[in-house]
């Protein structure tokens, strides 16, 4: 084959080639699966469990709620039963306000309209340990809007582990009220290399400017909880880039009876310390 | 001629005239029709004419004897038998024959580039016009066994003028061959062949060697010459992406090679993260890719054999070479340490730039080749040879990661007679990574470690040109760290995790004979006998039966002390190829290969990161054993400079390791809990033209395949896809690879490539949820999807600089130039999607992700004094 010849046909190719545009995305239609989520905390308060429903990924709606639950109640160990009622999009509230208390069991049962019964695994909850302090430092850096260096503050808490094997913990950050909730903010933790120990907690991964107000919140969830969140982190913040997990379902901790269906979600009992301090000069 | 015959013949010759003279044996009327006769028929139409023969058939040679004429005389039939090495004597009335085969002797050295002294690897010798033949092996060492007397021998290596010499054999001859580089045209070929006829005289298929020269570059990114990304151009070859470390041979995954660097097993391949590849161009020799057939010498992973050898240094002249590009600056230096007798070569690179591949993070490398050899004589050769590699990534907030190879071998090439061949080694082999965490809420400093201890000898036996054995045997010491996890200082909150050493003893012992049955059917076959024994101390966590494996489910431990050995696994792997020279220049080659993985890359995400762990197969984690059939048709055209082949094969791959669901490999204790087996099956067709010499030269690739993966374990959590088979990680449907090199003016020389595959798998969700107001992949099942098509061109232009004075005379500083555009056409190649939520619209999003979407250009300077 002449150079020339070779080199047409390539450059025919690319221009083939460059024409094709990238394949559009087919997102066929998937089952609806419920969908269950909420924490149960350790604060007098009215608590929530919100019921809703998966559609197909191309959907774009906001989620089917579930509005008609026949019932919705959290049932502990000592025998205690606290009903929750729908509010609004799905929202079901506890009658009364109630506190979790401390090394009780508590399970969560929903019967739905269909019949079908929703059953949790039982979440104990545990005590969270004190936060010391709340402090923060800064570092500078190129600013991505400006192109000029920009102090950046973040928080660093001070805290202790559990004095017992085995304790999971779920961070929770706000600025000036509003909570960093995209899932790369999930911080979890765990005791395995801590274990009974202080220890100092940076929080560099959150930007915030001088005179904003933070507050964190510690959260004292149990394995499962932790276990669930790590692979919903893991499963929203990596596909995609070049450090990508294997994609599948995340098992959660709900269950029909004598369904063989899956739900989706987790409900789980939480400890909860609070600490707060706004960034001054 | 009767004088150098033995006495006994002589006396036998007498006896014989005396006889034929005396006797008055009808001597002149022996009526044979004029014709070609094989030896028996010859005997029967003799012992027709009442001639009274004694001879035993299975002693005498196949040969054919002409009869010019007819009436013919006994004695000038008795003189052509002889003129076959067939002789007689006579005793009363019979002639007894009786065949003495010629002597043999042994012609053997070593084939050399006569520029540099480099020893040349895969160089053919040959006995003109037959088929008597041999090739260098990985040290330019060769045998030829031929039978006394004057032979032409013609030595040929692809980019190097052929040398014929005429050689008198009267007893065993040290022969070296120092071949000068071709000149006058451009006959660099990056991926070449050995020898001219390579692809067809080749008794293994599947075989793709290649030359580093930077002479006629092809594309490489960024300008650096890249073995990995020159591999990927070739069939049944490919990478899960521009980013990704490793390499996928036929459907196997990037654990599945084994990669030797002077024999010492290279763990990582990549710098940067996968962007280029750890071996220094500019120290390279040889480069072997061995994807179907792999020789019974090697052994160890499940898929492919890539050897790297770097050169030894000119043992003549020293020399000065180096080179700047974007990436890094690079340096070699070589010359004689005693002329002619022992050599080194010194080389180096290190990045440019604190190179940013994402946000905060900075990244280096850098990375020494050093080898020197010492010919103790002409039986006696030693090598020492190392590799000191260094990746240094970190981020704002100080956490640093480290990781690189390092290797060390010694090597005694001996030579105990022309015939036999052998190659000692000591080997260290180590891979290690350092993670050091300064900001976590418990700052650690956590290192993870491979080190392996080598013992081998090669034998290599020529009994005859058909008739080739090699043997030998390797012990190996693996010492595996999984991790040790130590707090950053003394303020560090964090507690010390010293997970066990593993060990294991890894040994092979091996066989193999090539040989030539019939005239046209090549055949190598062999055996490997392998073995691994884990070895104490050693804790073995014990499951309960009929459960899932995982931590709530340990009923036992076992502890091993140091010495016991807590598993062992033997495995016999046979070996087998066949060629079938269907002409002089077509040939059609069948192969098998059996190999067993005793050693395993463990990582939890799609594209291996630097910092994944290896790990030994154990009581819970079998060998992976794949069994790899292959068939091609190999043909050359106009004398070799046109070369393609058809290859069929299949893979079928056992005990694959596949993980659970976000298993949680780092510092694990028990990592066999987030581990499951799968079993693999990868199958296709290659294709591959290329033109090797003239002005222009390039070649094409295609390769059709599947590969696929099947997890179908007795649990739900144990299983993948409902455990149907689905598409591998790497699958790829269509690859095709066209590069073109065309040499303008001797000084000028352009190239492009052009690179286009199917998409690879991925997993598109099948649904969403919210949770706590973030949207959620609802994904069902794995790999359901294919991401768009692949394609990218790629340009390169050479300019080299003035060889010669303005005087004539050469010069000695020599140079060039490359100019190197990436990705010509700004093609945004997709590499994965993601699937999150538009921030200002909030719907829900599919947005594709590339690593490189823009035209990216380069430009290298390379020198050489």
């Amino acid at each position: 084959m002449k150079v020339s010849t070779s080199i047409a046909i390539v450059i025919l190719s690319m221009m083939a080639l460059y024409g094709c545009s990238i394949n559009e995305v087919d997102l066929g239609e998937s089952p609806s699966r419920i969908v269950v989520e909420g924490w149960l905390i350790d604060q007098d308060t009215l608590q929530e469990i919100r019921i809703t429903q998966s559609v197909g990924f191309a959907v774009q709606t906001t989620p089917p709620s579930v509005n008609d639950a026949l019932s919705v109640k959290v049932i502990s160990n000592i025998n205690d039963s606290y009903l929750f009622v729908h509010t609004k999009d799905g929202r079901y509230q506890s009658t009364r306000s109630f506190s979790g208390k401390h090394g009780i069991s508590y399970t969560l049962e929903i019967l739905l309209s269909d019949g079908r019964r929703i059953l949790s695994e039982p979440q104990v909850m545990k005590s969270a340990p004190a936060i010391d302090s709340l402090t923060y430092t800064s570092y500078e850096r190129i600013s991505e809007t400006t192109d000029e260096p920009e102090i950046v503050y973040y928080p660093v808490v001070f805290t202790s582990d559990n004095d017992q094997s085995q304790d999971y913990y779920r961070w929770k950050l706000y600025k000036n009220d509003t909570l960093f909730n995209e899932p790369r903010h999930i911080v979890l933790l765990n005791d395995r290399f801590i274990n009974g120990k202080s220890y100092q907690n940076e929080f560099n991964s959150f930007d915030y400017s001088l005179g904003d107000d933070i507050k964190i919140e510690l959260l004292q969830i149990s394995a499962s909880g932790y276990r669930y969140l790590e692979l919903l982190k893991a499963q929203t913040t990596t596909i995609g880039t070049v450090s990508a997990v294997s994609p599948g379902p995340i098992p959660g901790n709900l269950s029909f009876e004598n369904v063989d269906e899956e739900v989706l979600g987790f409900w789980g009992a939480a400890s909860v310390r609070t600490v707060e301090t706004n960034i001054s000069e | 001629m009767l004088l150098k015959l033995p006495f006994t013949y002589l006396i036998a010759f007498l006896l014989m005239m005396w006889s034929s003279l005396t006797h008055g044996q009808k001597v002149d009327d022996l009526h044979i029709p004029p014709a070609d006769y094989p030896l028996p028929e010859l005997l029967s139409q003799l012992a027709a004419q009442n001639i009274k023969l004694a001879y035993s058939t299975d002693k005498l040679p196949r040969i054919k004897v002409t009869i010019p004429h007819s009436p013919i005389s006994l004695n000038e039939v008795l003189q052509l038998l002889k003129s076959h090495r067939v002789y007689h004597h006579q005793v009363s009335e019979t002639i007894t024959l009786t065949y003495k085969p010629p002597r043999t002797f042994t012609l053997q050295g070593i084939v050399r580039d006569a520029e540099n002294g480099e020893v040349l690897i895969g160089a053919s010798i040959q006995k003109v016009g037959t088929t008597s033949g041999s090739i260098t092996n990985n040290y330019g060492h060769y045998s030829l066994t031929l039978e006394e007397g004057t032979h032409v021998i013609g030595v040929s290596f692809i980019g190097f003028k052929r040398q014929l010499d005429t050689i008198r054999l009267a007893q065993n001859l040290n022969l070296n061959f120092d071949l000068q580089p071709m000149t006058e045209q451009l006959t660099e070929v990056i991926v070449s062949a050995k020898e001219p006829d390579f692809n067809v005289e080749s008794i293994i298929p599947g075989i793709n060697t290649m030359d580093l020269s930077t002479k006629g570059q092809i594309p490489y990114f960024l300008g650096e010459v890249d073995i990995l990304q020159g591999a990927a151009l070739l069939p049944g070859i490919n990478t899960l992406g521009e980013d990704a470390n490793g390499l996928n041979i036929r459907g196997g995954g990037v654990d599945q090679n084994l990669i030797l660097l002077d024999e010492a097993t290279v763990y990582n391949p990549n710098h940067l993260f996968g962007l280029i590849s750890v071996f220094n161009p500019e120290a390279v020799n040889n480069v072997e890719i061995m994807k179907g057939f792999v020789p019974p010498s090697y052994g160890g992973r499940a898929s492919s054999v890539i050897t790297v050898h770097q050169k030894e240094g000119d043992d003549q002249n020293y020399h000065i070479t180096g080179g700047i590009g974007l990436v890094s600056a690079r340096f070699i230096a070589e010359g004689p340490i005693k002329k002619e007798e022992s050599s080194f070569i010194l080389s180096g690179r290190q990045s440019l730039f604190n190179i940013s591949l994402d946000d905060g993070n900075r990244s280096s490398f850098q990375d020494v080749n050093a080898k020197i050899n010492w010919k103790f004589n002409k039986r006696n050769t030693f090598y020492a040879s190392g590799y000191f590699g260094n990746d240094r990534s970190q981020n704002t907030f100080e956490t640093v990661r480290n990781w690189g190879n390092r290797n060390f071998s010694l090597r005694w090439n001996h030579l105990h007679t022309p015939r036999l061949f052998t190659n000692f080694s000591a080997i260290v082999s180590q891979y290690n990574y350092r993670i050091t965490q300064p900001r976590e809420a418990a700052s650690f400093v956590g290192n993870s470690r491979i080190i392996d201890y080598t013992l081998k000898s090669d034998w290599s036996f020529t009994l005859s040109p058909n008739q080739h054995f090699e043997f030998g045997g390797n012990l190996i010491l693996h010492r595996l760290k999984p991790g040790d996890r130590i707090p950053f200082d003394e303020d560090s909150s964090s507690d010390s995790l010293l997970l066990d050493t593993e060990h294991g003893l890894e040994t092979a012992l091996y066989a193999s004979h090539e040989t030539q049955l019939f005239s046209r059917l090549k055949l190598l076959y062999g055996f490997r006998f392998s073995s691994l024994h884990t070895i104490g101390p050693e804790e073995v966590y014990l499951y309960a039966a009929n459960k899932p494996r995982n931590d709530e489910n340990i009923v036992d431990t076992i502890s091993y002390d140091q010495g016991k050995v807590a598993q062992s696994y033997f495995g016999f792997e046979p070996r087998v190829s066949a060629a079938f020279r269907v002409n002089e220049t077509s040939t059609l080659k069948a192969s098998y290969s059996k190999n067993i993985q005793y050693l395993h890359l463990i990582s939890n995400t799609i594209t291996p990161s630097p910092t994944d762990i290896w790990k030994l197969s154990d009581t819970h984690i079998a060998p992976t054993v794949s069994n790899h059939y292959s068939l091609g048709y190999y043909k050359n055209f106009k004398e070799n400079v046109w070369e393609s082949y058809l290859d069929i094969y299949y893979k079928q791959i056992s005990d694959l390791i596949a993980y659970k669901n976000g298993a949680d490999l780092l510092f694990n204790e028990n990592p066999e809990t987030e581990l499951l087996n799968g079993t693999g099956r990868a199958y296709g067709m290659e294709l591959f033209i290329k033109k090797n010499k003239g002005r222009y030269t390039g070649w094409l690739s295609y390769t059709l395949s599947r590969s696929e993966v099947q997890v179908a374990g007795p649990f739900e959590e144990s299983t993948i896809n409902n455990g149907d088979y689905f598409p591998a990680d790497h699958d790829r449907r269509h690859d095709i690879s066209l590069v073109n090199i065309y040499q303008f003016t001797p000084r000028l020389s352009g190239s492009f490539s052009f690179n286009y595959n199917s998409g690879r798998p991925y997993t598109l969700p099948e649904g969403k949820y919210y949770y706590e107001g973030n949207v959620i992949p609802l994904f069902g099942k794995r790999n359901n999807n294919r991401l768009p098509d692949y394609h990218r061109l790629d340009l390169s232009i050479k300019w080299e600089g003035r060889t010669v004075k303005k005087d004539g005379s050469p010069k000695k500083w020599r140079d060039y130039w490359t100019l190197v555009v990436y990705n010509v056409y700004g093609r945004d190649n997709v590499y994965s999607y993601i699937f999150d939520e538009n921030e200002s619209s909030g719907n829900t999003s599919v947005t594709p992700y590339s690593i490189f979407d823009s035209v990216i250009p380069a430009i290298t300077y390379h020198f050489k004094l």
